[in-house]
């Protein structure tokens, strides 16, 4: 864990707590949103996070000033979809992304969030919210992230796989990624279904699980990620899991979105059972005769069984099982 | 095999189910061994997996007192800056080498499936054949020595001499075993006292014995020829 990120992992909760305050005030709703909510949600947060992610509806850029002059503001400018802010209080910078675009009815609602030894409540996107926008990040070539945001990607799949283990990945979250979709959609006027969407996110996963040396997940993304993590470190063989699991969620919903429920916990059954070495054998020898990349086949097989599980359930489609 | 080494292998099988996980150690003829202090144990799998086991092994904290190697052309250590600073600490020494696909393995009811243990014969040549390598903290001749300890000791350890030679012949070492043969029994009937003029079928081993001997007798000219002409 890097020291400094957590000065500024800790800063954000801060600097939420002072907006949330001023947000309050003026009678605007502020949410708080992305990747520092999202480990807000969790009961205890696993990786630092150092942006600070809000949906308001108010002017954005009134708010921010609120916190001069304790904090020094610099307006980074505008995207289709954020302002962007840098907030710098005594050397400790805060990036401030602010969205007009506010989370659809229910997906967001009133939570203490407790950092840097101070208790406030706030309005904070919920877990089935944050897993729909993470899985529609993943993917890439529609609605998702772009090819180079390797570091971003992997922080994605990362918190993704933490929220389906907390079962987040309910029906109410699927609709979710239907409105995230048909938002993000709207905003880049293209007209992806959320099948499409999760097809393409199972392709990239797919290429990026960060096993062999074809992977599009890089040492560096890698070594830089350690730095977010606050207990342990991330290995290649420990995240492939994480990226084969999140494959197999979005592929079920691609496969059939009404029966999404029944799939995945038929998959998580399956995987949960005990593995004999016959078994991941036969398993991984079936994989290639589907036309499977028989590198990763072969080093799941050795490094991380139950997702070689998912991963046959990916390419071998339960019909022809 | 001592009980530790088992708990190593069944560690090691346990988090790895889909690899054929072989273990072994020295502790059956450590007397072989002049200038080894401690039991060695091996793990050994198939190619792919030898870091993956190597990088698990070295964060597993039952695994706090050892120092693992991998057997590689030089070998290494992952924990090497960990083992200097807490030398005293460490009382294990593990080698994960590979090695797959071996021919009658033994698992012991009890044991994880994927868990197998070799018979001494092969474990003997294993040993000469990764020493010779470079992949262990023995040397060739200290592996030299001990596949001879066992040959001379065939009784008391249960050694088949002709299993010995099989395995060898596989890892090409054939006349290796053939030449330590030879130089164990120069003059000496082999295996039993007499020839039996009886009409009995003489033992596979005894027959085989002799030939061993033959061959070993070729290569020990071949490297007398040698040593004149060095």
């Amino acid at each position: 864990m890097n020291r400094e990120f957590q000065k500024r992992h800790d800063h954000v909760i801060e600097t939420l707590r002072l907006l949330t305050a001023q947000a309050h005030k003026r009678g605007e709703t502020l949410v708080f949103v992305g990747g520092s909510a999202l480990q807000a949600a969790l009961p205890k947060p696993l990786r630092l996070s150092i942006d600070l992610d809000i949906a308001y509806l108010g002017e954005s850029e009134e708010l921010v000033s609120t916190l001069k002059p304790e904090y020094a503001i610099t307006d980074n400018g505008v995207s289709a979809i954020f302002h962007y802010y840098r907030a710098d209080k005594n050397g400790v910078i805060t990036k401030i992304d602010v969205t007009k675009a506010m989370p659809p009815e229910g997906a967001y609602e009133v939570r203490k969030i407790t950092g840097n030894g101070q208790t406030f409540t706030a309005n904070i996107a919920t877990p089935e919210y944050l897993l729909a926008s993470k899985l529609t990040a993943l993917s890439i070539g529609t609605i998702g992230r772009q090819p180079d945001q390797e570091l971003r990607f992997l922080k994605d799949v990362f918190d993704a796989d933490a929220l389906i283990g907390l079962g987040y990945a309910t029906l109410r979250m699927w609709g979710f990624f239907e409105k995230v979709c048909e938002k993000e959609n709207l905003l880049r006027g293209t007209t992806f279904t959320p099948s499409q969407v999760a097809k393409e996110a199972v392709k990239a996963l797919l290429a990026a699980t960060p096993l062999h040396s074809s992977t599009t997940t890089g040492a560096s993304a890698l070594s830089t990620f350690q730095e977010y993590l606050i207990d342990g470190r991330a290995r290649q063989t420990t995240l492939s899991p994480a990226f084969i699991k999140t494959a197999a969620y979005l592929a079920a919903y691609a496969r059939d979105h009404s029966k999404v429920q029944e799939t995945t916990s038929s998959i998580e059954k399956k995987a949960a059972s005990s593995l004999t070495r016959e078994m991941l054998l036969e398993t991984e020898k079936d994989l290639i005769s589907h036309g499977a990349d028989r590198k990763l086949a072969r080093e799941l097989r050795i490094t991380a069984p139950r997702a070689l599980v998912y991963y046959h359930w990916i390419v071998v489609p339960p019909a022809e099982e | 095999m001592a009980n530790e080494t088992l708990r190593v292998g069944k560690r090691i099988a346990e988090l790895f189910p889909g690899v054929e996980i072989a273990v072994w150690d020295i502790s059956e003829f450590f007397k072989a061994f002049q200038d080894v202090r401690r039991n060695i144990v091996f793990i050994q799998a198939e190619k792919d997996a030898l870091k993956p086991i190597l990088q698990a092994a070295a964060m597993d904290k039952s695994f706090k007192n050892y120092l693992f190697y991998l057997g590689e052309r030089k070998p290494m250590t992952v924990n090497e800056t960990w083992a200097k600073a807490k030398s005293d600490e460490i009382h294990n020494v593990a080698v994960i080498l590979e090695g797959h696909n071996f021919i009658e393995p033994i698992n012991l009811p009890g044991w994880p499936e994927n868990l197998i243990t070799l018979p001494l014969e092969y474990q003997a040549s294993e040993i000469v054949t990764h020493a010779l390598r470079g992949q262990l903290p023995i040397t060739p001749e200290e592996a030299v020595n001990a596949l001879a300890w066992l040959m001379q000791h065939k009784e008391e350890t249960g050694t088949d001499i002709v299993v010995l030679r099989t395995y060898a012949q596989r890892n090409y070492q054939g006349w290796l075993v053939d030449y330590v043969w030879y130089q164990l029994n120069r003059g000496k009937p082999i295996s039993t006292p007499e020839r039996p003029s009886n009409g009995m079928v003489m033992k596979a081993e005894n027959i085989l014995g002799e030939k061993y001997r033959d061959n070993g007798s070729r290569v020990a000219r071949a490297i007398a020829q040698v040593e004149e002409l060095t």
